[in-house]
């Protein structure tokens, strides 16, 4: 009976041993055989319901092709063993350094794809991106990823608590102070702040440093142009942002605060306003009381100053064929699917968020109209691409903008900081460097 | 039969050293190679550089600001552990009433894994509900809004969590060790009219300095390769305010793609905490007394 059992148990496993291979050997051919579509994407706010029903509508209009599309939060631990073997999915959306995976070859070059015609529309697929966003996967001259969703940096406020009190949205960065000065008089905390993430307070830096300097000074930051820190108007924008926690503008306590705890605070009317993308609503939208009323407007203009008001920053998701998959064809076909405009005016729609294709915006919710209306009216925009390439930078930069919030350096020490470490950037000879080309309204 | 004996350990030991080898004697020596490489971890593309790494490693401001964390981390846990630890060894050894409840009480906290205590101790310095700031309140009869883990606090704040989860098992330690000496030598000190801090001076410390050393090697190890405390404390994102080596080493190779870079960082962590531990012992080496 013992010897029986012991039989059937090694037969067991001996079949489970040479059907594992047998499988992934199976599932690779019909991969590269165009028969399947392997997706494996970042399982985050967005869910993956949206896009197993894309996936689905894929299979209807391509009749004998399986898309299969998984999601995890964890998908870069996934990703990496695979990148590693040479055996990655067709198509991936996860946070990984995809400029330097682009630089060491690692990824497909979609450039070609891109000259096609893209799906429903009589344009080809570059030119159903918006331009700004799109300009912003360029290495080494080549387009290795696409933007999907897109977020703008805006001040979010409580339209309900402005109506109230009679609070105007600024239309200069002195009203925008003496906005503060009047909330915080009637006792409301003016900014909610995710102090736990100190990066946060990047776009309002970098835009009041663009609307005072003029946006070729920006790009000289983005791009680390030596001395760039240190030009005097950017000292002038963090001394601004020191003042206004001196002064109390920003909540007490909340460099202590998480992302969710400030916008939170938001939300329950106990500060009037936060600095946030345009995924606040989406992120939060669990958490919205009944009857809370959203909206935001872009950093104001500076008196004076040398740069174009209406310019936004931006932020995106980027997707990714890697160049060793066994159906680069398909994931690159898929992934046209995915940004066709249908899909992704759906999907701005159902998520609450902005998505990097033309004509995307059309049935966006009340909340996000002004951010959309923003874009359209920026002569161009910009994205911190810095934080991207350079992930210590981006890390300095949150620490240094905590330091300096906190009141543990001066403006000055932060933009000392800030260069010092841009000139280590600058001269780490394994660090690939990249360039964002300057956008011509930028230059006057 | 003899034969047959060393055949059987050998089949027996062969599983545990193969997959020992396996996992950590390969990875250990992989990371001695990977680590002179410049390398995101991602691609099989991989450049040689050589020392490269280490020499940017001593010229990285970051790196010394993470190790002077650790030997913060080290030194005061450690100072308060052991005093505690002794302290309430002492007291639990002189008779007092339900010490198996206190023994059982204070040793609790190593029952649970690392990440539920430090979301316990997130809540308790939570500046709008946390019990801290509750606490305070009470006392001072106002509202007390502490932010606990903001830059200026977060490291003095990390000092309670690291004591309340280590001073159970240390006190476990010196129990045990204090319950093995011979009471006659109390008696004995007692007769000749020692108070009650000179025999703990005189015979307790003596007779147990193997394991006061032994808690000290355990307590620096543990304070130079602190990682999960911090981590989820600081939400998976220490800043240059909460940044400890190994915090450094996982994000230059997990979040910055800079695999090599991170190796070599690992590497000088192994070497930091093997002269750490050679020091510590060396430091506290006595002549071995025998009861």
């Amino acid at each position: 009976m013992a010897r029986r059992t012991r039989a059937t148990a090694t037969l067991i496993l001996t079949c489970t041993l040479l059907a594992l291979p047998g499988c992934a050997q199976r599932e690779r051919a019909e991969r590269a055989a165009g028969r399947e579509i392997e997706v494996q994407i970042f399982l985050g706010g967005y869910g993956l319901d949206f896009f197993q029903e894309v996936a689905r509508s894929y299979e209807r209009a391509h009749p004998g092709v399986q898309v299969s599309l998984s999601g995890d939060p964890r998908v870069i631990d996934k990703l990496r063993p695979r990148l590693l073997a040479g055996n990655p999915p067709d198509l991936f959306w996860a946070f990984l350094p995809i400029w330097r995976l682009a630089d060491g070859g690692v990824l497909y070059d979609l450039d070609q794809a891109l000259d096609t015609p893209a799906y429903g529309q009589q344009v080809t697929w570059r030119e159903s991106f918006l331009p700004g966003p799109l300009s912003t996967t360029v290495v080494k001259g080549k387009s290795y990823f696409v933007p999907t969703d897109l977020s703008v940096f805006m001040m979010w406020y409580n339209v309900g608590m402005f109506r109230q009190h009679g609070w105007r949205v600024p239309g200069d960065w002195d009203q925008f102070l003496s906005l503060c000065e009047r909330i915080k008089r009637a006792g409301v905390a003016p900014i909610a702040f995710q102090g736990r993430y100190a990066d946060y307070a990047t776009p309002m830096l970098l835009n009041l440093f663009q609307r005072k300097a003029g946006g070729r000074a920006l790009y000289d930051v983005i791009n680390l142009k030596p001395g760039a820190w240190l030009h005097p108007d950017l000292v002038a924008s963090a001394t601004t942002i020191r003042e206004m926690v001196v002064k109390g503008y920003f909540q007490p306590g909340c460099m202590g605060m998480t992302h969710t705890e400030a916008q939170m605070e938001f939300v329950n009317s106990r500060a009037a306003m936060v600095p946030c993308g345009t995924w606040l609503k989406a992120e939060q939208r669990d958490t919205i009381p009944r009857g809370f009323e959203m909206s935001c407007f872009n950093y104001p203009a500076v008196q004076g100053g040398k740069g174009d008001p209406s310019v936004v920053g931006i932020s995106m998701g980027y997707w990714c064929v890697p160049a060793q998959a066994a159906n680069v064809a398909g994931g690159v076909d898929f992934l046209k699917w995915v940004t066709s405009r249908d899909n992704a005016t759906r999907f701005a729609q159902a998520k609450d968020t902005l998505f990097a294709i033309r004509g995307a915006d059309r049935h966006l919710a009340r909340e996000l109209v002004p951010a959309v209306q923003a874009m359209n009216r920026a002569k161009y925009t910009w994205a911190a691409m810095m934080s991207s390439w350079y992930p210590e930078l981006a890390k300095r930069l949150n620490d240094g903008l905590a330091a300096l919030m906190t009141g543990n350096i001066t403006p000055q020490e932060f933009c000392r900081r800030m260069e010092q470490m841009s000139e280590r950037v600058r001269r780490d000879p394994y660090q690939p460097k990249y360039q964002v080309p300057v956008p011509a309204e930028a230059e006057g | 039969m003899k034969q047959d004996a060393r055949r059987m350990v050998v089949l027996f030991l062969a599983p545990a050293c193969g997959l020992y080898a396996l996992l950590f004697i390969y990875p250990v020596l992989s990371s001695l190679v990977l680590c002179l490489y410049d390398w995101d971890g991602f691609s099989q593309q991989r450049r040689f550089v050589g020392a490269g790494n280490f020499v940017k490693l001593a010229h990285d401001p970051m790196f010394w600001t993470a190790l002077r964390h650790n030997v913060f981390l080290l030194a005061v846990p450690t100072v308060v552990v052991l005093a505690g630890a002794l302290f309430f060894a002492a007291v639990l050894t002189s008779g007092v009433r339900g010490q198996r409840f206190f023994r059982l009480t204070y040793f609790f906290p190593n029952i649970i894994s690392m990440v539920a205590i430090t979301l316990l101790w997130f809540f308790i310095y939570n500046p709008t509900f946390g019990l801290l700031n509750g606490l305070l309140g009470k006392v001072a009869g106002q509202p007390v809004s502490i932010v606990w883990l903001d830059p200026n606090h977060i490291m003095g704040s990390l000092v309670a969590p690291i004591v309340w989860c280590s001073l159970g098992f240390y006190l476990v330690l010196f129990l045990a060790g204090m319950e093995s000496i011979p009471t006659t030598y109390y008696d004995a000190a007692r007769v000749d009219g020692a108070s009650a801090w000179q025999q703990f001076r005189g015979i307790t410390v003596p007779l147990m300095w193997d394991i006061i050393t032994m808690a000290v090697v355990f307590l620096v190890i543990g304070g130079l390769r602190i990682f999960d405390l911090i981590y989820v404390m600081a939400l998976g994102y220490p800043n240059e305010q909460s940044q400890v080596i190994s915090t450094y080493l996982y994000e230059q190779a997990f979040n910055n793609a800079n695999m090599g870079y991170g190796l070599a960082i690992a590497v000088v962590l192994f070497v930091l905490v093997f002269a750490a531990t050679a020091v510590a012992m060396r430091l506290m080496r006595r002549e071995q007394l025998e009861y």
